[in-house]
């Protein structure tokens, strides 16, 4: 058993006690990755690790700290979805287009992380763009699932779920758009948060559809994500959609008790659809829940059958938008030699973009288009203030909401490819809580027959994290 | 309702992308489907319902028009495709 095996809380009280040192820990990485690159069927979890940078950023942090034993993560490594820019490493989103980009900056979220004690430790391999439920649209690849490595791992943060779940990382920083930090976290048994909207700063990180986007953790443990959720929060003034508001010591609510708070159980995430095993054992993990002393209450979110349309209308529309910027011109690659502007952008965005991508900005750019506007995005954005009135209205009558993340488990890889469609619909659950700005979190909750993890969604209203984490944090007491 | 090949080339041109006759013809099924599938939202009665700017309700949010750091030109230059003499190099516009 490696340092790589072992979580953050861990770790930091062996950093702590000087029994190990920071690059012990990324040599252990190092090797796992090295042992997994062997595999027949290799994760490929990673995009980029570069041990020197690694080590680099290491000695940068202890020289400068002084007292890294007095930082929140006292120099745990932790590893990176590619699309948030870490100084002085590629940033390629997983996609063709910037396969060659090296950031000059820190985000908000990675200056934070240092500030706090994390080494930034290897970018990680997703959909492009972050556009994708399955991981499968990388250009680097698609990713495979730990649990069984015929599956998919989930996206689009699939390569942070994977490499948590796989011990190629101790704990990663995802994001979640549409459910792109649960659904994965779901799907390889481990934990991650998506916060309230505006708790960590977008600044620095490459814009997909920027009215949900967020940076949340992917641990291997609860405390670990409140550790982790704790290190990257806070206001910045660079991101004008940052919340100015105090960030808790999430880590305090870790094992706290739950007997003040009443769960609710929307009757729309249990309808047709849901796979009977996993509806088992969500089920149970509401049991749970209940055995720890909550009320629980039936309620209602009427307009849940909507959000898919809703969403998929919003995100492409703001797409077609954030990704109108890669072009050749000022950064990325440049494909082509022409002495015609449109035909330079016309040919570098066509080989540097993926289908599905491609399919999205064109959703989006149809969507927004003169005639087409009123018809689906203005509608969609009036049914996203019903969706969200939903979400207000339960709130008043319970604290937690706790659904299944996925309806089903993690699926074959190459399985539904073929049909967006089918694809985009799979993302019920988690949608919802993106177009109304809130936090959520896969807990895992058990597995299937077959050996697949299944995550339990909780839902809590507006920059009430703390208690997704104490909640979470009984299921994971039962689960283990 | 669902989308013709005329329009995709329309939307395609206007999103600075090319498409092969076969992009084309799986663009017009995939995206037909998409759309007609979206149409659920007809089914609500939204004439009075404001439509979402922001989650949480912010606006006007600014900042003091304060001078900061930028990056140095070599450090642009060097995520330039092509760079020449301080600046971009790109096909004529004018």
């Amino acid at each position: 058993m490696g340092l790589n095996d072992l979580s953050i809380e861990k770790l930091r009280d062996l950093l702590k006690k000087k029994e190990i040192s920071v690059m012990d820990i990324v040599r252990d990485i190092e090797a796992g990755i090295a042992q997994d690159d062997k595999h027949e069927l290799p994760l490929n979890a990673y995009i980029n690790f570069d041990i020197n940078r690694i080590k680099k950023e290491a000695g940068d942090l202890i020289g400068n700290s002084g007292k890294i034993e007095n930082t929140l993560l006292k120099g745990v490594p932790i590893a990176i979805k590619d699309l948030i820019n870490v100084i002085h490493t590629p940033t390629t989103c997983g996609s063709n287009i910037l396969k060659n980009y090296v950031s000059p900056y820190d985000a908000t979220a990675i200056t934070l992380l240092k500030k706090n004690g994390g080494v930034p430790s290897g970018k990680l391999n997703m959909d492009e763009f972050a556009m994708g439920s399955s991981n499968e649209n990388s250009y680097f690849g698609a990713v495979r699932n730990p649990h069984d490595r015929s599956k998919i791992p989930g996206g689009s943060s699939g390569g942070p779920a994977s490499a948590v779940a796989g011990n190629l990382a101790v704990a990663a920083l995802g994001t979640d758009t549409g459910g792109s930090i649960r659904q994965p976290a779901s799907m390889c048994g481990v934990f991650g948060i998506k916060p309230t909207y505006g708790r960590v700063s977008r600044y620095g990180l490459v814009a997909y559809a920027s009215s949900f986007d967020q940076i949340g953790p992917i641990t291997k443990t609860v405390m670990d994500g409140a550790l982790l959720l704790e290190a990257v929060s806070g206001y910045d003034p660079k991101d004008s959609t940052s919340a100015n508001v105090e960030t808790p010591v999430f880590s305090d609510y870790v094992g706290k008790s739950i007997g003040d708070l009443t769960i609710g159980i929307p009757d729309e995430y249990f309808g047709e659809g849901l796979d009977d095993e996993v509806r088992t054992i969500v089920e149970q993990g509401i049991s749970t829940l209940k055995e720890a002393g909550t009320g629980v209450k039936r309620i209602k979110l009427s307009y849940t059958k909507y959000a898919i349309a809703t969403y998929y209308i919003i995100a492409t529309a703001e797409a077609s938008s954030n990704l109108a910027r890669f072009d050749g011109i000022r950064y990325g690659t440049r494909y082509v030699k022409t002495e015609d502007l449109e035909t330079l952008y016309k040919e570098n965005r066509s080989i540097g973009f993926g289908d599905e991508v491609k399919r999205r900005i064109l959703l989006g750019t149809f969507t927004l288009s003169s005639g087409y506007y009123d018809a689906y995005y203005l509608k969609a954005q009036k049914a996203r203030t019903l969706i969200r009135e939903d979400f207000t209205q339960a709130f008043d009558e319970v604290d937690i909401i706790v659904t299944p993340v996925s309806p089903i488990p993690a699926w074959d890889l190459g399985q539904m490819v073929d049909d967006p469609l089918q694809m985009y619909l799979s993302d019920i659950y988690t949608v919802p809580v993106n177009l109304a700005g809130l936090p959520a979190a896969s807990v895992n909750c058990g597995k299937t027959s077959g050996g697949l993890p299944v995550g339990l969604q909780l839902i809590a209203n507006h920059f009430n994290e703390s208690d997704i984490f104490r909640t979470a944090s009984v299921v994971e007491g039962k689960v283990g | 309702m669902g989308i013709d090949k005329k329009t995709i080339k329309g939307i395609a041109n206007l999103a600075s992308l090319k498409l092969t006759p076969d992009e084309e013809k799986l663009m017009e099924d995939q995206l037909g489907r998409i759309l007609d599938y979206m149409d659920i939202l007809g089914e609500l009665n939204l004439t009075d319902v404001p439509p979402t700017s922001h989650t949480l309700g912010f606006t006007n949010v600014t900042r003091k028009d304060k001078e900061g750091k930028c990056f140095d030109v070599s450090v642009v230059a060097e995520l330039a495709p092509e760079w020449q003499d301080d600046h971009v190099v790109v096909p004529r516009v004018v």
